[in-house]
């Protein structure tokens, strides 16, 4: 072994695990991006799965259960909406 | 009369002449004196046998005029009144001079207009004396010049000019008129410049500039007695009027007395500034600033020469600009607190004057015509990078940056496109803070806080998210190795990460490459991915490998060297555990990377002697053979291989310019869609007018780019037009 490695330094991104380029169902923004009541994306707007597989923005769905013409239920597709664990 | 040349005993040929001259010039017994005789004299001293007397002529015509001139100037300053005395003479000497010019016609045509000599020697002095080739007539001039017009000037004090001034003075106050004389003597300036190059270079300087520099003063003495006047009056109203009409006489006597002058003293205004007068400025100030409108001038003339001065600046910094941002920023901050000192101390602080000194050098940053370098909001977030940034040499103080920075801000108000700013300094910031290259966090922190002071909280949070980034990453590794000491998993090598949020960092990834993981890295990568989603869920992970780093040590020489690589580099560097010979062709199917990114990577090893190549000097392609140098030797043990890699290269500053396009274009389309969702319906004009106002703080949109927006929106039926077309509503 003439080069032998010592240590490394690695710098990586993260992004939410969802299909490029895909938006929230209730802002229309980009999961990259944050709900419109945010103003970093990121930690500080988190996403919500349902276990309809159905993916929002946290603040964008919390905000939806607590209308009442909701009645709990996800907006895409009516199944009454449980997180996903 | 005779032409066959003859022999002339000189002396008493022009002891002859000379008598005759003296008796023109002396206006005395003209009648005694033949002008054939004086003629033919000339004319047989010119043609003389054996050797003609031509020079010799010349020469003693010249001392007759100094012998002449200097008895003139005697009889002149030995009158009270120098300048008719001046003219009486010039007159007469004029006159002769012309005349004895004819004269010596023949002399004279010799001297100058023989074809035969070139023009070189025209030049030339004449033998034997002091003056150059010329006619009588301009020598006589020039003698003058001499004996009269400056020896006057230096020995005597300047009486003439100082008479001539004098005469001209008292006209202005109205207590005598001038006499002819005194054009007659300032004209005689110009006759006699009229046979040289310059004809009006001795008017110019003997007399229009002194009489410039003499007017500017009798109007500043004017303007002082001006404001004297008023106060006098102030005075004199007191005494015996009623109070009551105090303030409209006051106000008569000002309007009366400044306007009648307004103009005088706004046409000397820029010459006050430049010339730094500035207790004439103040005066100036005071005085118009008594009647309506009186200062309006003064600040656009203010403005505009503030503008133009900050300008040559600039002009001036030519390339520099782009080597080091130091200069442009320092010298236009120096700039701008030179003039606000003006304001405060000249025009007691009057905030139209203020006001102007920010319209100049609002003009003179979002120029960029003047200089194509200049182009602020870059230029001013490079000169941050180079503060903040940690330094080999000296550098400066922790304060000095602080201060340099809170200065900085000044200039950076006056930036219209403060988004190229934001985006220019988020990317050096993040470069700063993924190599670790940021000299100290507090001065960090305090510039963003000075940002957001300057434009709100938008405008810094992502930079500030960038910071708590650093801050999650320490804690990530932290975690890290904890969950690697209670797993039975070994790495193999000394591992770190920062892992960053994607959307708050400005990272476009330049080039699609494919790169190689070196296998001895593997290990970390997938247990450091499991571990973080386990943490994490719902994240997905890219690994941005041109940013990463390594260390490494060499093994294979007499020393021990450790290297600090950039990753692709460290790809390149394993390779050769395999081999020492690679071809440029084989690295690159090896590591992944891309011809111009290995270039880019090879060219420090290279140059450091690390790699050998087989033809040096050329670019590297397919078949170069690149060898690893067995007998690499450095003073150093450890070096930094990768610190060139880091700057900026042309590449991403383009990058960054177009990025900030498409931030500009999104902007727009959601101001659009924010004004047009409150609004419902507006017209085309309206819309453009409220996004422009949006917009405002960020940069100044061009319509263009709003009106393409607004078809985007169309064609996504967020908006539509009315039926007749001249609005747009708001589709939800």
């Amino acid at each position: 072994m003439k080069v032998k490695v010592k240590g490394w330094h690695g710098v990586a991104v993260w992004r939410w695990d969802v299909p490029n380029e895909e938006v929230c169902g209730i802002c229309r923004v980009p999961f990259d991006g944050c709900c419109p009541t945010c103003k970093t994306p990121g930690d500080d707007c988190s996403l919500i799965w349902g276990e309809c597989t159905h993916v929002f923005h946290m603040h964008c769905l919390l905000r939806w259960l607590q209308t009442e013409g909701s009645r709990g239920q996800c907006p895409m597709d009516r199944r009454t909406w449980v997180t996903a664990k | 009369m005779s032409l066959r040349s003859k022999r002339v005993v000189f002396e008493k040929a022009f002891a002859e002449f000379r008598q005759d001259l003296e008796i023109m010039f002396n206006f005395t017994g003209l009648d005694q004196v033949s002008g054939m005789k004086m003629y033919q004299l000339v004319y047989d001293m010119c043609t003389a046998a054996p050797r003609p007397h031509t020079e010799k002529l010349f020469n003693a015509i010249a001392g007759f005029l100094n012998d002449y001139t200097i008895q003139i100037r005697e009889s002149i300053l030995n009158h009270d009144d120098v300048v008719s005395a001046y003219a009486r003479e010039w007159n007469h000497y004029s006159l002769a001079a012309r005349f004895s010019s004819m004269i010596c016609d023949y002399l004279n045509k010799l001297l100058v207009n023989n074809k035969s000599r070139a023009i070189a020697d025209r030049k030339m002095t004449v033998q034997g004396g002091n003056y150059r080739r010329q006619t009588v007539q301009a020598l006589a001039y020039l003698i003058w010049k001499k004996q009269i017009v400056y020896t006057i000037k230096e020995k005597h004090s300047d009486r003439f000019m100082y008479q001539i001034f004098e005469m001209i003075r008292r006209d202005r106050d109205g207590e005598d008129t001038v006499p002819d004389v005194v054009s007659d003597a300032i004209i005689s300036l110009v006759e006699l410049n009229n046979l040289t190059e310059n004809p009006l270079s001795l008017y110019i300087e003997e007399f229009e500039k002194p009489y410039l520099k003499n007017t500017r003063r009798y109007y500043e003495r004017e303007s002082a007695a001006a404001s004297q006047r008023l106060e006098e009056e102030k005075a004199r109203n007191s005494k015996y009027c009623h109070q009551s009409s105090h303030v409209t006489i006051i106000k008569e006597c000002e309007t009366q007395y400044i306007a009648a002058h307004q103009s005088i003293i706004q046409g000397e205004f820029e010459a006050m500034i430049s010339n730094e007068r500035y207790e004439d400025c103040t005066m100036a100030y005071t005085l118009l600033s008594c009647i309506p409108d009186g200062v309006n001038p003064l600040l656009e003339i203010f403005e505009r020469y503030i503008t133009n001065i900050g300008k040559g600046l600039i002009v001036r910094m030519g390339n520099s600009i782009a080597k080091d941002p130091r200069e442009y920023v320092e010298s236009l901050l120096d700039h701008h607190s030179k003039y606000l000192t003006v304001c405060q101390k000249v025009f007691v602080n009057g905030a139209a004057f203020v006001a102007a000194v920010d319209k100049a050098l609002r003009a003179i940053v979002n120029n960029t015509t003047i200089n194509p370098l200049a182009h602020s909001p870059e230029v001013m977030a490079r000169y941050c990078d180079v503060l903040l940034k940690k330094t080999h040499k000296g550098g400066w103080s922790e304060h000095e940056v602080e201060d340099k920075l809170n200065r900085m801000i000044i200039l950076f108000k006056y930036i219209e496109d403060k988004d190229v700013y934001q985006k220019f300094y988020s990317r050096m910031l993040a470069k700063r803070l993924i190599y670790g290259n940021s000299a100290s966090e507090e001065a960090e922190l305090n510039m963003i806080s000075r940002l957001k002071n300057a434009c709100g909280v938008e405008y810094t949070s992502k930079l500030q998210r960038m910071f708590t980034d650093i801050t999650i990453s320490a804690d990530v590794n932290k975690d890290f190795s904890d969950f690697l000491k209670k797993n039975p998993m070994n790495i193999g090598v000394d591992f770190s990460i920062l892992v960053l949020t994607a959307g708050a960092w400005p990272l476009t990834q330049i080039s699609a490459t494919e790169f190689q993981l070196p296998t001895e890295l593997e290990k970390s990568v997938t247990h450091f991915s499991t571990f973080y989603s386990s943490q994490h869920s719902g994240r997905r992970l890219t690994w941005l490998w041109h940013l990463s780093k390594a260390d490494v040590k060499l093994t294979y020489l007499d020393k021990r060297y450790e290297f600090s690589v950039s990753l692709y580099q460290l790809g390149v560097l394993l390779l050769y555990n395999g081999a020492d010979m690679f071809t440029f062709k084989e690295i690159i199917e090896h590591t992944g990377l891309n011809d111009q990114e290995l270039r880019r990577v090879m060219k420090p090893m290279i140059d450091l002697a690390v790699f050998i190549v087989s033809k040096p000097g050329g670019t590297l392609n397919d078949e170069t053979e690149i060898r690893l140098n067995l007998e690499f030797s450095n003073k150093r043990n450890k070096i930094k291989v990768s610190s060139s890699l880091q700057a900026e290269t042309p590449q991403e500053t383009d990058a960054t310019r177009k990025a900030v396009d498409d931030d500009r274009k999104l902007y727009l389309q959601a101001a659009i869609v924010r004004v047009m969702k409150s609004r419902k319906t507006l017209t085309h004009a309206q819309l453009i007018k409220e996004v422009i106002d949006q917009a405002k703080s960020r940069f100044i949109p061009n319509v263009p780019m709003i009106k393409k927006c607004i078809e985007q929106l169309l064609e996504k039926q967020y908006l539509s037009r009315t039926e007749n077309k001249d609005k747009y509503f708001y589709m939800a």
